[in-house]
């Protein structure tokens, strides 16, 4: 009688004590589940599950995304149909002078060939783009990642270069880093988590360009030779080397420099040419990354 | 059971939100609030610590997938322990809501940018650490202390009216 009111009591107590920190208890779970998985977030286990977790949450986010952008697309359109007789003129207007530059275009190509073929200098490789259009971005404003309408399907591959053209320059964006079937993940030049080779256009002096978001949205361009004289408003462009991006891409423009007493490299804070906040479509250039670079960025 | 309902609709509605392009658009001077952790810590502060933590694991670990960069568990930490504590704060502190909501979105906004600097810079990049004392993430704090009284008066008006 006495062991069985004591064992009543006694589990009714720990129940109580259970209640009590219940919320506490689940705390310590949940957190510790969370950092378990940040330890083991760059093993290849991971890296698959967040892949395919990615592809089951991207028609959903695809869907929705769209729903939104559909609606204020909608409104938008309403608004602007009065202005569009005037565009249409204008667009005109530009498409006649576009089809007198494109003419003046082939002729300049035509002549540059053959003045490359009588010094002897190779063409330089020109490569297919597929035309993708970002559907989604990353919902935190911590990463910056893309996400594009173009996947497996259209020919993608991880590790492509992405660009852009805005105001009539090609720019350098990112590169891919995830592809499913019909869409595609793009690590932007700006995060921090990016690496890309980089040279100073007219000194042709080489670094590496790393992103700094979130703290900024400039590049810090690494490792340039101390000797030389970097200038505010220097043009940076893809160097070639990573094996990533084609040569001579541009990246941006120098805004500021930096030389520390000692050492023999400078540092150069590049602020990019492409605008990400008014990015709607992109450039996959379909080049094959070469197979070395895949193995070792897989070793890293 | 209806409030729950409510809750993971607007933060279904408030994740597309937020990863359409559109979202750029709302913010001051190129920050935009977090419209995520505003409803996550609005159902921590009127649904409790415990269903707080886990609609912020939930959605913290949703968050994680989509970034090309492989940090799996970084927002879900943040979020669970944001919903824990306003789920307690919620509890325990008595008084106008809509101050103690403006304080709250303050502080969690700080301790979210404080989590992420911690373990970005620890499992990432060291570079990372400074994220939290940026200038943009006290903006990103006065912007959320705005907005989520706003949203707690949507709230409340349209429980009443579902009731």
């Amino acid at each position: 009688m006495w062991t069985s009111h004591i064992r009543v009591k006694g589990t009714s107590m720990s129940e109580a004590k259970f209640a009590r920190y219940k919320g506490l208890i689940i705390l310590i779970i949940l957190l510790f589940i969370s950092f378990t998985l940040m330890g083991f977030s760059q093993t290849k286990i991971s890296i698959q599950f967040k892949s395919l977790a990615f592809a089951v949450l991207y028609p959903f986010q695809f869907a929705g995304v769209t729903s939104i952008t559909f609606v204020k697309d909608f409104f938008t359109s309403m608004k602007n149909n009065k202005y569009l007789k005037e565009e249409l003129i204008q667009t005109k207007k530009m498409l006649e002078k576009y089809e007198r530059t494109q003419y003046e275009f082939e002729e300049i190509k035509r002549e540059n060939e053959r003045l490359r073929r009588l010094i002897g200098i190779q063409s330089e490789l020109e490569y297919e783009t597929v035309i993708a259009e970002i559907v989604a971005k990353s919902p935190q404003n911590f990463y910056k990642t893309l996400i594009v309408n173009r996947g497996d399907k259209s020919g993608i591959k991880k590790w492509m270069p992405v660009v852009a053209y805005q105001d009539n320059v090609k720019c350098v964006v990112g590169k891919v880093i995830d592809v499913q079937q019909y869409s595609a993940r793009i690590h932007p030049v700006i995060e921090q988590t990016s690496y890309i080779g980089a040279m100073l256009k007219d000194k042709r002096y080489s670094g590496i360009l790393v992103g700094q978001s979130p703290l900024s949205e400039n590049c810090l361009l690494q490792y340039v030779n101390r000797q030389i004289d970097i200038h505010y408003g220097d043009i940076v462009v893809t160097s070639g080397m990573g094996g990533v991006f084609p040569k001579g891409i541009m990246i941006g423009e120098v805004v500021s420099v930096s030389k520390k007493r000692y050492g023999i490299f400078q540092e150069a804070l590049v602020q990019p040419k492409v605008d990400f906040g008014r990015l709607e479509e992109v450039y996959i250039i379909t080049k094959k990354v070469t197979e070395e670079f895949n193995t070792l960025f897989k070793e890293d | 059971m209806r409030k729950y309902i409510i809750f993971i609709l607007w933060i279904i509605g408030v994740f597309f939100l937020q990863s359409s392009p559109l979202y750029e658009h709302i913010g001051v001077r190129g920050v935009t609030p977090d419209f995520l952790l505003i409803m996550i810590s609005l159902a921590a502060f009127i649904l409790g610590p415990i269903a707080g933590q886990i609609i912020g694991f939930i959605t913290g670990f949703i968050v994680d997938i989509i970034p090309a960069v492989e940090l799996l568990g970084l927002s879900a930490f943040a979020f669970t322990l944001i919903g824990y504590v306003v789920g307690i704060a919620g509890q325990k502190v008595y008084g106008n809501s809509v101050l103690i909501i403006i304080t709250l979105l303050f502080v969690v906004t700080l301790v979210k940018a404080i989590v992420l600097s911690i373990f970005a810079a620890l499992f990432l990049e060291p570079g990372y650490f400074g994220y939290f004392s940026h200038g943009k993430i006290f903006l990103e704090a006065v912007l959320n202390s705005v907005i989520a009284p706003v949203l707690l008066i949507i709230f409340t008006k349209i429980e009443r009216k579902t009731a």
